[in-house]
């Protein structure tokens, strides 16, 4: 199967094979995907910061072995899962915004509406996405989990349901779940 | 289930989770970026370098096209004596006859080594046709036979069987993926026999990204476990040259396993 020159896969193949500014391509594609679905998870930016730069170590030192078997991001978003349910488990405790005080929302905050937007408007936003963190916030980590994985990763259910161990059926459900959920606190906000 | 929404209900959610990512402005602490990328061009750094080392030690991918035409012109000759030697002798004790007194008295005898695995077809009435057929043979056989038993007889004859030549010879037929000839040698001959830098057949093919050659190394009974000077292993020098095909290959062989993380 042939590949297109910029594609994450060949990126990959040429960063493995010494050339630095494939990888620098690739993690400015990613960059902020990765970071989303881990600050999102976490609620925490320290410990978003911390594990995204322990993905992208890892990326950086597993490339020679990075087989296209499967699309890059199933590979970048199963580390990122890896890493994220690694640091759950040493932090003892599930991590959620409820736990987050002030930065809770601060992210929440930076979900503001663009700048040429009037006061009015930009509260309108604000508050709609104060909603969406909040939401987010109240669903269950795994439902977040296979959520954030669907929506940042851009991840069909098999490769969700691979990467998290799970059935197809089960990540299905998940899914369905989460969204119903979303949907009901939103329009509450509405 | 009256509870899971439908399809478009669906993609509403998912829009409206995209419409606030769009605004979101938040981003990585401002030396996330500079951490990861420097660590990335330090390990790329480090892989050039040793795919540098490797390219060093291998004088074979360098020099690969005169050592074809070398070997090709030898597998030639080397054919071309197989084939019309044995008639000359014929030729020899044959009852003389007009077209024989061309034939010089001191005419070539083949030597055991050399005797052909595949007899030539018996020897025609005349040295001329003899000759005729000879060339239109040598040139309709040398495909077949270069990948036949004769080769590797001939081939050792050529050398004189000695075993370091024809270990040598075969560590460059691997490094440079000559599958005829790499399958010439690799009956009988050591498989794992190591050059000064105690690299085997197997590193060499590996390094070079000659994924034939290290198949039919490992079904040879080639030691993908096996160690350099540096205590590379041969999966370790294919990717450190990002022959990703050739590093499949070993790890599928097993050449992973024990191999510290």
């Amino acid at each position: 199967m042939a590949e297109a020159a910029d594609s994450d896969e060949s990126l990959m193949r040429r960063y493995a094979a010494g050339d630095a500014a494939a990888f620098e391509r690739l993690y400015l594609r990613h960059e902020m995907r990765i970071w989303r679905y881990l600050h999102r998870h976490t609620g925490n930016r320290a410990t978003a910061d911390e594990l995204m730069q322990e993905v992208w170590f890892a990326v950086a030192r597993d490339a020679p072995r990075y087989m296209p078997t499967a699309r890059f991001t199933t590979w970048l978003f199963s580390i990122a899962h890896h890493r994220m349910i690694d640091a759950v488990r040493v932090s003892g405790r599930s991590m959620s915004l409820d736990e987050l005080g002030h930065e809770a929302e601060a992210v929440v905050g930076q979900l503001t509406a663009s700048p040429s937007a009037g006061p009015l408007a930009a509260a309108v936003v604000q508050d709609q996405a104060a909603a969406l963190r909040r939401a987010l916030d109240r669903l269950p980590a795994e439902q977040r989990e296979a959520f954030l994985l669907h929506i940042e990763g851009d991840l069909g259910i098999e490769e969700i349901a691979t990467i998290t161990r799970s059935s197809y059926e089960t990540v299905k459900s998940r899914l369905r779940y989460a969204r119903s959920k979303l949907r009901e606190l939103l329009e509450d906000h509405a | 289930m009256s509870d899971i929404p439908e399809e478009d209900d669906m993609d509403e959610v998912d829009r409206r989770y995209r419409r606030a990512t769009a605004l979101d402005e938040s981003r990585p602490g401002e030396t996330v970026r500079p951490a990861i990328l420097s660590q990335a061009r330090r390990l790329a750094a480090e892989r050039l370098a040793q795919a540098r080392d490797v390219a060093d030690v291998q004088p074979a991918a360098q020099h690969r096209r005169w050592r074809r035409a070398a070997l090709g012109t030898l597998a030639a000759a080397v054919l071309a004596g197989l084939l019309l030697t044995p008639r000359f002798r014929e030729a020899d004790v044959a009852p003389p006859s007009s077209a024989q007194t061309a034939t010089p008295p001191n005419a070539p005898t083949v030597a055991p080594a050399m005797a052909p695995a595949a007899a030539p077809p018996p020897a025609p009435p005349s040295a001329a046709a003899s000759a005729s057929a000879s060339a239109s043979a040598f040139s309709a056989s040398v495909s077949a036979a270069r990948s036949s038993a004769a080769l590797q007889g001939a081939l050792a004859a050529n050398r004189g069987s000695n075993p370091a030549m024809l270990a040598r010879r075969l560590r460059r037929a691997a490094a440079d993926g000559d599958m005829t000839v790499l399958r010439a040698l690799l009956g009988g001959n050591d498989v794992d026999a190591r050059d000064t830098d105690r690299r085997t057949a197997l590193m060499l093919a590996a390094a070079n990204g000659r994924g034939d050659a290290v198949r039919e190394l490992l079904a040879h009974g080639a030691d993908p476990r096996a160690l350099d000077a540096q205590g590379r292993t041969a999966l370790q020098l294919a990717r450190a040259a990002g022959h990703v095909a050739v590093v499949e290959i070993l790890e599928r062989a097993g050449a992973a396993s024990g191999e510290p993380p």
